[in-house]
């Protein structure tokens, strides 16, 4: 397998995976926490970083068709939630390439100050 | 030397040419040839030695470009001494070597006569370029020449009115002289000789003063110093540059390298041969270094332990030296101190500690652990240059600098490192981060400063021994090589796939000159570092390659390491022994096959088969690491296809199971070393024996077998076929 190569977002306020807490991204990335996934309360962020990606999935949601991957943990490999691919309804289209992680499926902490780096 | 050269030269210039015209004509030829030797056409200065062709007629008319070429040999000719055959050549060619105003010039300054010199050098005043500068520039260097020696031989009188009365009123270079007039407080010749960078009176400092002053003289008035010497070193220089390969001498000068062919070194000299497939570690390899003083190789796995090998430099061979154990998260960095005496190693992310090993002791001590917090990640570790301190980092946010007892001396905070170096100042540290960017710092005075930033995630990186190139792993992008003086990027090299696992590359050969990294495809990329694509692939991996190491004093040397649990050591094809393994094992596997075939046919034929393997020494390959079934001696044989090797070779095969049936009812197995794939089509041939067959032709076979295995392997037969079977 290697050494599995992770990044880290930075940023103050931090989420990360519950089960092995890989850094996956920081309130920053939050567009909204107004989802509803598997488990319950899920939040679009812009960008996440280590995750593994599954085939594309034709998914009716309750705002009208969508193709999505599920995405899952690049370290340890939980189910994390899912990332729109394509949107089919214009209204919806901002979500394209944003990531849905459901709220129960990872924690979040406070990050470093971190000097020198243009947000 | 030169004196006598020239002496004879100036003489040649005008004789030589007369005695070609008294061969060819009469002997009032001779008188009329040395007159048109003079320099009358003093306005035509590429013309002066196609005059004398002219004026010599029939016998040689040469171009332009022949009479330089007769020219420098005829220089040449004389450098080394064979003075008769260069006045003969002079003499049949019709050229000359120098413009006889010019060689008198010479031969005046070497013998230290100054004001004859001076008297030639109005002579030759219409030859130079920018005539009146020159002319001064040239008297001065001349005068200076004649101060120093007047000053050497403690004739200061003299010295001085050469510095006021002659060079002064040249208007030349005050500065100078100046600096000249100091010399007169030398104390002694040592003195002034040291002070003055001067060779002292003689051949040598005339010889140089000659040197300075032949730049003033168009090329075709005299010939610049051993000037076919330099035009054939321009010539090995601009092979080098152009040789692929070229990986050992460090300077390939005209001592050193035939003229007669192109220098080109070959593909054979460079390490893309496997030499050994080393299977010691029992789960996935993740790092490889050799130590700084090349005679150590380190490899760590996430087998929890770190072998550190010896490396004979002879065979380029690696033997197991020790096996340090304890790493319980894995071992996914190494870091060698810069005196090759320590040895630091750091593990994956979720590894809070650090260990420092003493390797310069037979038993390789831990010298200290060091865990600062369990919520650490230190997996960066990089050595200052004097080997008593180093730094490390992770991740989640850690740099420390500590010392050598694993005392944190110093933090710095905000700082997510991904990969760590120490540059040669011995103060400043280069710290890849988690925002694409390289930044230096140094814990002293506190400074930080961004050195570069990638579009993408940087995986690790290395820097070169001049401390100027680093070569970054960047995630899904390639191997990117970087000036860190000039902070920017000179080239992305091509081929290599990376992104999901951290790899590692590095620099290597004895100008730096190559570069190799690991690949997500399972082979080994090298480039050269002015080219982007690979002018090498090497497969014998069967997993991804995580690091390679070059070493960085056996240029020919290079190890990589895989998650096919294995360290292969590379190096030039004559080191490799494949050639002869490919026979060996051709030949052992035909006489497994015949074995098994007649053993197939015949009742309890599997008790010879299991004697056979045993006193041949024999080991059966697992096909694809499934496990092997070899049947017990005292029970019915049920043996279906297998491969064979001797003991020693079994490290370096693999076996395979076929995919195709080739012709046959079931599938083949495929005996593989260092990767080259021998499908030998058995089945299409099948060979079926009877008993009495087999009692007939093992003998045969044993006596033939063990000939070559004694041949190959002459050296040790020590592993025992159970022992070569559990590594």
């Amino acid at each position: 397998m290697g050494v599995i190569f992770l990044e880290h977002i930075g940023g103050s306020r931090l989420f990360s995976c519950a089960s092995c807490d890989t850094n996956l991204t920081n309130r920053s990335q939050l567009v909204s926490t107004r989802f509803t996934g598997a488990t319950g309360r899920a939040f679009l962020f812009s960008k996440v970083v280590n995750l593994n990606y599954s085939e594309v999935q034709d998914r009716v949601m309750l705002t009208g068709r969508h193709m999505v991957r599920d995405v899952s943990c690049k370290n340890c490999d939980a189910k994390l939630g899912w990332v729109y691919e394509f949107a089919t309804d214009e209204q919806q289209r901002y979500k394209e390439g944003r990531v849905i992680l459901e709220r129960a499926l990872v924690t979040e902490s406070d990050g470093l100050t971190e000097h020198n780096v243009q947000q | 030397m030169h004196d006598s050269v020239m002496q004879q030269q100036a003489s040649n210039g005008g004789v030589s040419s007369g005695l070609q015209q008294n061969g060819a004509k009469a002997d009032s030829g001779g008188p009329h040839a040395n007159g048109n030797l003079l320099p009358e056409s003093d306005n035509d200065i590429n013309g002066v030695n196609g005059d004398i062709n002219q004026s010599l007629g029939p016998p040689k008319i040469m171009d332009k470009t022949n009479q330089d070429i007769v020219r420098l040999i005829g220089q040449h000719l004389k450098t080394v001494g064979l003075d008769r055959t260069a006045d003969l050549l002079m003499q049949e060619s019709g050229c000359r070597l120098d413009h006889p105003a010019a060689a008198k010039f010479r031969q005046h300054v070497m013998d230290g006569d100054w004001n004859k010199a001076d008297h030639d050098l109005n002579e030759l005043k219409s030859f130079l370029d920018s005539a009146n500068q020159s002319l001064v520039e040239m008297k001065f260097l001349l005068l200076e020449q004649k101060y120093l020696e007047y000053l050497e031989e403690g004739m200061v009188f003299d010295a001085l009115h050469v510095l006021r009365n002659e060079l002064t009123p040249l208007g030349h270079n005050t500065g100078r002289i100046h600096q000249l007039s100091l010399f007169m407080m030398c104390s002694g010749r040592d003195e002034l000789q040291t002070r003055a960078g001067w060779d002292g009176k003689g051949s040598a400092s005339r010889a140089a003063l000659m040197d300075r002053l032949q730049r003033f003289l168009p090329p075709s008035i005299m010939l610049p110093p051993r000037r076919l010497h330099s035009l054939l070193c321009q010539a090995v220089d601009m092979q080098n540059q152009l040789c692929t390969y070229h990986i050992t001498h460090s300077q390939t000068n005209l001592e050193n390298v035939s003229l007669l062919v192109d220098h080109n070194c070959g593909e054979e000299q460079f390490p893309c041969h496997t030499i050994q497939v080393l299977n010691d570690h029992c789960d996935e390899v993740w790092y490889c270094k050799f130590s700084p003083d090349g005679l150590k190789l380190a490899t760590g796995s996430k087998d929890m332990t770190v072998i550190i090998w010896d490396v004979d430099p002879e065979t380029l061979k690696v033997t197991h030296r020790k096996t340090l154990e304890g790493h319980t998260y894995g071992v996914a960095l190494i870091a060698w101190s810069p005196d090759s005496n320590h040895l630091i190693v750091c593990g994956p992310e979720d590894c809070p500690e650090l260990w420092l090993w003493s390797i310069d002791t037979p038993d390789c001590e831990l010298r200290v652990k060091l865990t600062q917090s369990t919520d650490d990640s230190l997996t960066a570790c990089a050595w200052h240059r004097d080997s008593n301190k180093f730094v490390t980092g992770g991740i989640r946010g850690q740099f420390y600098q500590c010392d050598m007892d694993g005392n944190v001396s110093d933090s710095w905070e905000g700082v997510r490192v991904k990969c760590l170096w120490c540059r040669s100042d011995g103060r400043t540290v280069l710290a890849a981060d988690t925002h694409h960017r390289i930044r230096s710092y140094t814990f002293d005075d506190l400074g930080d400063a961004t050195i570069l930033q990638e579009d993408h995630p940087i995986m690790s990186f290395s820097v070169d021994k001049s401390d100027r190139l680093v070569l970054l792993n960047v995630a899904n992008q390639g191997v990117h090589l970087w000036d860190l003086e000039d902070k920017c990027l000179i080239r992305r090299f091509q081929g290599v796939t990376q992104g999901h696992f951290t790899i590692h590359s590095c620099f290597g050969g004895v100008n730096q000159d190559f570069i190799a990294s690991g690949s997500e495809d399972n082979k080994v990329y090298v480039w050269h570092i002015k080219r982007e694509l690979p002018i090498a692939i090497l497969t014998g991996h069967s997993r991804l390659v995580s690091c390679v190491s070059w070493n960085p004093v056996y240029h020919q040397m290079m190890a990589s390491v895989s998650d096919d649990f294995t360290v292969r050591i590379w190096g030039p094809r004559s080191f490799s022994s494949d050639g002869e393994n490919d026979k060996t094992v051709a030949l052992l596997y035909l006489l497994s096959i015949l074995i098994i075939h007649g053993a197939h046919r015949i009742n309890s034929a599997g008790t010879i088969l299991c004697d056979l393997v045993k006193s041949l020494n024999l080991i059966c390959l697992n096909p694809d690491s499934s496990p092997t079934f070899i049947p017990h001696p005292s029970k019915t044989p049920s043996v279906i296809d297998l491969s064979f090797s001797s003991a020693d070779l079994a490290l370096l095969s693999h076996a395979s199971v076929g995919s195709n049936f080739h012709g046959s009812d079931h599938f083949p197995i495929f005996v593989t070393i260092n990767e080259r794939i021998k499908s030998i089509n058995v089945f299409s041939h099948r060979i079926r024996l009877t008993r009495f067959q087999l009692k007939l032709v093992t003998p045969l076979l044993v006596e033939k077998a063990s000939a070559i295995i004694e041949e190959t392997s002459a050296a040790s037969l020590t592993i025992s076929p159970e022992e070569g079977y559990k590594t």
